[in-house]
């Protein structure tokens, strides 16, 4: 029994350096990500960024006129026509002052039609003028001044027309400025964002900000960038897939619309305030061909554009 | 014969066992200093190869290694991917910032930005908790170490936080990934969280990582990126091949090596000796042996037998004893990588019997020399 302990315990210890060992050994398994990230389905292909649109391209309402919001008549998300109001601006100064413009304009008639009296009074005396003169009742200078008299009666009575008219005109341009300050939706399109609430001050002019963001989904666009030195490979009218970011497997094909024939600075899309320039990016504008997806405008996707050929690699 | 031979040995327990502890001793020396060399060596690395999902990484061309961080392009990421032979590739963020607990504990962090879309790069082994709640945005899980630095002694608790760069970030687990050689806390979290934590750094992509497709060869997807000039592409294990020679070649490797050397030599020396001694003093029972008839070759034989036996049991010891202390060392947060590659604890049993070798014939020399009449001396 004696001669046997020191072998087994010299074995017990291999084991063990061998069992612990074999255990610490760092395992490196090949494993999948997560969610897996988008695969081209294409043998050769160019491999780009998308930025979901509108097929309309978003349209940023602006108003002519600035004012406080009395009214919003939309809501996100709501499918307007061409030519729904969207919103009205305070009209309390504007109607005001058409009421003075109106008053003015009665008041313009009004002594258009004295004039027009005051041109019938003299035409009258004048016609029985020239009677009393053939008989030489009046004088040959108060017939002359009969008649002066006439004329300039006559020419306030296109006096009194031209005021009228001014005064209509400048109703009228109230009136014009009144039916601004309702905006009306341009085209038929869905209401994307609403940042005007009633009591809002809405300025006029450009906006960084957009009030109301207007857009057409049906069928949503896909502007995707494509990296300049890989724009030759591109044909217009090839295959592509545009992959949802989160769930590759969510994916849609594209059509081809249209390049943007302007090659711009690719903006790296940080949200940052100060984006890198990163390189120049030809935009190309695909049409997103399955609607059963949920996608949303201003969203990324995952592009792959077939091409035809050799790869980058054996140029 | 033999029977005889480990009777010899076993009657003399001073020399049997003092021969058994040099062997024992310089085993685990070499054992441990190898362990702890290899271990240095596989941590410059373990970042690279604890990247699971990827077979390719692609950097700028100066990048040698994992700490060395150059941003890159956004637009490369797109180009990698276009490449035929490419399943998929996503970015990887890492920057260094500083990291404040709510105990008032500050430590440079490494955060590590994982692709928000796919979360590949992302630790699949974890301590505590689940990897794939840092989708959400401002949270992170830590390495153990890191856990160790920031909450000492202390179990993992949830809704703790760190201030990094005035952001609270919540430690949504701890990760099981190797220990950086660095020794800072490594963070992982979205990329989206680590680029809102390096604000005003025009940096969203420090490495890109890749996966062959099916039937395609990494090393030759490497070359195709390699060619298109401005990239640097390599396969999982050239990278981590490359971070370890980037810091191997800095001096530290030899002064192990030189340790190593030492345990070998002085290990061999002593079990050497002490057997030339054994034999020497056993002269006269190994003549009377040869008085009966025995052949040097049988006597080569026996002592071979009996080297064979200190060898081996003083190995199975030295061994044993180094994996233990492997073991307790494992158990600090920090060496929790500590290991022994299988190789270097054959390579170092095999290196001692060797250069034992020699006294072993040294002694089997002395053996044959001796007459049989030195029995009588």
């Amino acid at each position: 029994m004696k001669h046997y302990l020191l072998p087994a315990l010299a074995t017990g210890a291999a084991l063990f350096a061998a069992v612990s060992v074999v255990r610490t050994q760092p395992v490196r398994e090949v494993t999948e990500p997560v969610s897996p990230p988008p695969a081209s389905s294409f043998t050769n292909t160019v491999a780009a960024v998308g930025l979901i649109e509108a097929s309309s391209e978003h349209i940023s309402v602006g108003t002519a006129l600035s004012g406080v919001v009395t009214e919003v008549l939309v809501t996100l998300n709501q499918s307007v026509r061409a030519g729904t109001p969207l919103f009205r601006l305070d009209t309390r100064a504007l109607q005001a002052s058409l009421a003075m413009h109106e008053s003015q304009l009665t008041a313009a008639r009004a002594r258009r039609a004295t004039a027009q009296c005051q041109v019938e009074d003299l035409d009258d005396r004048l016609q029985r003028s020239l009677k009393l003169r053939s008989s030489t009742v009046i004088s040959e200078e108060e017939l002359i001044r009969t008649r002066f008299a006439l004329k300039v009666s006559q020419a306030r009575v296109v006096e009194a027309q031209a005021e009228v008219a001014v005064a209509e005109a400048s109703a009228a341009a109230v009136r014009t400025e009144i039916t601004r300050s309702t905006l009306l939706a341009p085209i038929d399109a869905t209401v994307l964002q609403l940042k005007i609430r009633a009591g809002e001050f809405a300025t006029a002019g450009t906006h960084t900000a957009p009030l109301i963001l207007l857009g057409n989904l049906n069928p949503l666009h896909l502007r995707v960038d494509i990296d300049e030195h890989e724009a030759w490979r591109v044909q217009p009218g090839t295959r592509a897939k545009g992959h949802v970011r989160g769930n590759a497997s969510l994916a849609s094909p594209l059509s081809f619309v249209r390049f943007e024939p302007f090659v711009i600075p690719k903006k790296s899309l940080t949200g940052d305030s100060i984006e890198r320039v990163d390189t120049r990016v030809l935009q190309a504008i695909y049409r997103v061909d399955r609607t059963d997806l949920r996608l949303y405008p201003g969203q990324q996707m995952d592009v792959f554009i077939e091409v035809a050929g050799t790869s980058t690699a054996s140029r | 014969m033999n029977w005889v031979g480990l009777q010899m040995l076993r009657n003399d327990r001073a020399k049997f066992a003092a021969m058994i502890v040099a062997v024992s001793l310089a085993v685990f020396l070499m054992q441990n200093q190898a362990a702890i060399l290899a271990t240095m060596l596989s941590m410059t690395a373990a970042q690279i190869r604890d990247v699971q999902d990827a077979d390719l990484w692609v950097t700028e061309p100066e990048v040698e290694c994992f700490d060395q961080v150059k941003a890159m392009r956004d637009i490369h990421l797109l180009r990698v991917r276009g490449i035929a032979g490419i399943s998929w590739a996503a970015p990887l963020l890492k920057i260094d910032a500083i990291g404040h607990s709510e105990g008032g504990r500050l430590n440079t962090v490494t955060v590590l930005g994982i692709d928000d879309a796919s979360l590949a790069g992302l630790p699949h082994r974890m301590r505590v908790g689940r990897a794939d709640a840092i989708r959400e945005l401002n949270t992170a899980i830590i390495d153990p170490g890191g856990h160790e630095l920031f909450f000492p002694g202390e179990p993992f608790q949830e809704g703790r936080s760190l201030r990094i760069r005035d952001r609270r970030i919540r430690i949504m687990g701890i990760s099981d990934i190797a220990a950086p050689f660095t020794g800072l806390p490594m963070l992982h979290t979205s990329r989206s969280t680590a680029a809102a934590l390096n604000l005003g750094e025009q940096h969203m992509t420090s490495f890109i990582l890749a996966r062959s497709a099916p039937g395609n060869r990494p090393e030759a997807l490497c070359q195709k990126i390699n060619t298109l000039g401005g990239l640097r592409a390599r396969t999982t294990e050239q990278f981590a091949a490359d971070a370890m020679w980037f810091y191997g070649s800095q001096g530290v490797p030899m002064l192990f090596m030189i340790t190593i050397t030492i345990g070998l030599i002085v290990g061999a020396a002593i079990t050497g000796q002490t057997f030339l001694m054994f034999i020497k003093e056993n002269a006269r029972p190994i003549s009377m042996l040869k008085v009966v008839g025995t052949t040097d070759r049988q006597l080569g034989t026996m002592i071979l037998l009996q080297g064979t036996v200190v060898l081996v049991l003083g190995s199975c010891f030295g061994s044993g004893i180094a994996a233990a202390v492997c073991n307790v060392i494992r158990t600090q947060p920090f060496l929790r990588s500590l290991y022994l590659p299988w190789e270097i604890a054959l390579g170092t049993c095999l290196a001692l019997a060797s250069v034992t070798g020699i006294a072993l014939y040294a002694s089997y020399r002395h053996v044959r020399g001796l007459e049989p009449a030195a029995v009588f001396r």
